[in-house]
């Protein structure tokens, strides 16, 4: 008796869940194959809900030549990168020399660290732009990649990683001649390879969405950033929805291929991100 | 020869101390330390990044915020932003993870699925659910319209545009939030779930009066976290309403940015990210010792 309430109770639950799932999904298959459909298609009325020709590219081929795409995403791909490798080697090395190191102003830098990841963006961005002035960065890579540098949400998660490496790995290398360097690159980087994982995950999203920032800094074309490219172009896709879903696919379907692919490290990464408390 | 060891031994932990702090404090002074007191102290001047003119002019910027009704405005707008946004991320995010974990099977399926609007990135999804609320052909009004309902003015209508922004952004939310939940939900020991179970309580029983108190560290976290966000919640306004219709979704955030890169009030920006950063501020500080004197 019991055991058949339970397969009921288990039952009812799979079957909300699965309406929920379909919920959370419908945003992307609309986007989907509202990017097969041709432009009349999408604003006639009513809408059909398939495309009418699942081969219909033309919007796609469009939006990567006509509106620049092609060039976008290899500028966010690049920005991405580059900022991602920055920041895992920046974080890790702060991250551990702050975790494993015992000096005067340890706990304040470190304290100082995570007290700036409560600072809001609004707070800092005009003082921020303003030097971006001052400098004469705007328009060059360097506005978008020196924030790299100061990752609090990196040097934290690396921190709270590197405090879980036992100190007689360190001792014993230390014993056999290593330098503080080539323990950092051979023994700790290795044994942190998961944050190492969960952090350049995060670090690729957040830049790959970034989109004000790039916004105000870049002003050429030949420089923009997939968010920027479409918040630019939003205006010539009023007329012409198409490309608009191809461009919005476009943004989304990458970053959910490598996620597929690293859905556990994402979710560690998550799951140890909240256990900071 | 020992000793001469020691030395080299210690000197090479101090260069990586060194350098790696140096690193930590000159990019920290420049980027964050200096911009915070530098907005603070242009936020008693009128100025203007690309001409170098500063006039004084006191605690004006912040009389004349306060003044304006469009500040309100904003404020209110964004507090309900956040507050609306919180319960619908945080209470569905509550739900699936309370449902998930009471069947075990297809955890990481549902997870999975979830979670990929948090991946997604917010300007494509913000221009994707504006077509989505569009009152003539959108998906919304197709179904309406298909069940012989009439269409409703998602974006155009006060008192509807701004919840529709905060559903985008829990849509977005709730799989983060479910992960931090289940994480904390399942790093609690399993026999205290199955004494419970003997002494005959529920699910719902076990689930309100067990789970969510042994988890109350991670909702904690989450709500800090989504506080923080929400209230400078940009993106989704700016793609989706700019703002409208009228004023009625302008949030802090929006009017901050509008009125220093459109209208090149910078001192008067300034005042109003200042007001806004003391009120996350103190948000989070109470927030946090709520927390510990539970």
């Amino acid at each position: 008796m019991k055991k058949n309430n339970s397969k009921i109770y288990d039952g009812i639950v799979h079957i909300i869940l699965i309406f929920f799932a379909a919920v959370m999904l419908l945003p992307f298959i609309f986007m989907i194959l509202s990017s097969f459909k041709t432009t009349a298609e999408i604003t006639k009325i009513p809408p059909a809900f398939f495309p009418e020709n699942w081969g219909y590219l033309k919007n796609f081929t469009d939006v990567l030549s006509k509106y620049n795409f092609g060039i976008f995403f290899k500028n966010s791909l690049y920005y991405a990168v580059v900022k991602t490798v920055i920041v895992i080697y920046v974080s890790s090395i702060v991250g551990y020399v702050l975790a494993k190191f015992k000096f005067r102003g340890n706990r304040v830098i470190f304290t100082m660290i995570l007290a700036t990841m409560m600072i809001p963006w609004p707070a800092t961005l005009i003082p921020n732009y303003q030097m971006m002035v001052w400098f004469n960065w705007l328009g060059k890579d360097i506005s978008i990649l020196y924030s790299a540098f100061i990752s609090g949400f990196g040097v934290f998660l690396m921190h709270q990683f590197a405090l879980g490496i036992p100190d007689s790995f360190l001792e014993a290398a230390r014993i056999d001649g290593a330098s503080e360097m080539k323990i950092f690159h051979k023994i700790v980087m290795p044994m942190m390879l998961n944050a190492v994982g969960a952090l350049a995950i995060f670090t690729f999203l957040w830049e790959w969405d970034n989109y004000l920032w790039p916004y105000l800094m870049l002003d050429e074309v030949a420089k923009y950033t997939i968010p920027v490219g479409l918040s630019m172009t939003q205006g010539q896709f009023v007329a012409n929805y198409g490309p608009m879903f191809a461009g919005i696919t476009i943004a989304v379907i990458p970053v959910v291929i490598v996620y597929l692919i690293f859905q556990k490290t994402f979710i560690q990464g998550i799951a140890l991100g909240g256990e900071k408390g | 020869m020992k000793v001469a060891k020691n030395k080299i031994k210690q000197s090479g932990r101090k260069t990586i101390i060194i350098w790696t702090m140096s690193l930590v404090v000159i990019m920290y002074s420049v980027f964050v330390f200096f911009p915070i007191i530098y907005g603070l102290s242009t936020s008693f001047f009128n100025w203007n990044p690309f001409q170098s003119v500063f006039k004084f002019v006191g605690v004006d910027n912040y009389t004349y915020a306060l003044k304006n009704p469009l500040f309100w405005k904003s404020l209110g707008n964004t507090i309900y932003f956040t507050i609306g946004s919180l319960i619908l991320t945080v209470g569905f995010g509550l739900l699936f993870a309370a449902l998930i974990h009471s069947v075990k099977r297809g955890t990481s399926f549902y997870r999975g699925i979830y979670f990929l609007p948090v991946i997604s990135s917010m300007v494509a999804v913000s221009m994707l659910w504006k077509f989505m609320y569009n009152y003539d052909n959108g998906f919304f009004n197709s179904v309406l319209m298909g069940m012989g309902l009439s269409k409703v003015p998602w974006l155009q209508n006060s008192s509807i545009a701004l919840p529709a922004i905060m559903v985008v952004q829990a849509w977005k939310d709730i799989g983060y939030a479910l992960v931090l939940i289940l994480a904390g939900i399942n790093s609690i020991d399993p026999s205290i779930f199955e004494s419970a179970e003997i002494d005959g309580a529920g699910k719902f029983r076990r689930f309100i009066s067990i789970t969510i108190p042994l988890i109350k560290n991670s909702i904690t976290i989450l709500v800090i976290t989504k506080l923080i966000d929400y209230m400078q919640v940009y993106t989704p306004i700016k793609f989706i309403t700019e703002g409208g219709p009228g004023t009625d979704t302008n949030t802090m955030s929006f009017y901050i940015f509008e009125e220093a890169f459109t209208y090149y009030n910078f001192g008067s920006a300034s005042a109003i990210s200042f007001i806004l950063f003391a009120i996350i501020f103190i948000l989070s500080m109470v927030q946090l010792k709520f927390n510990k004197n539970n």
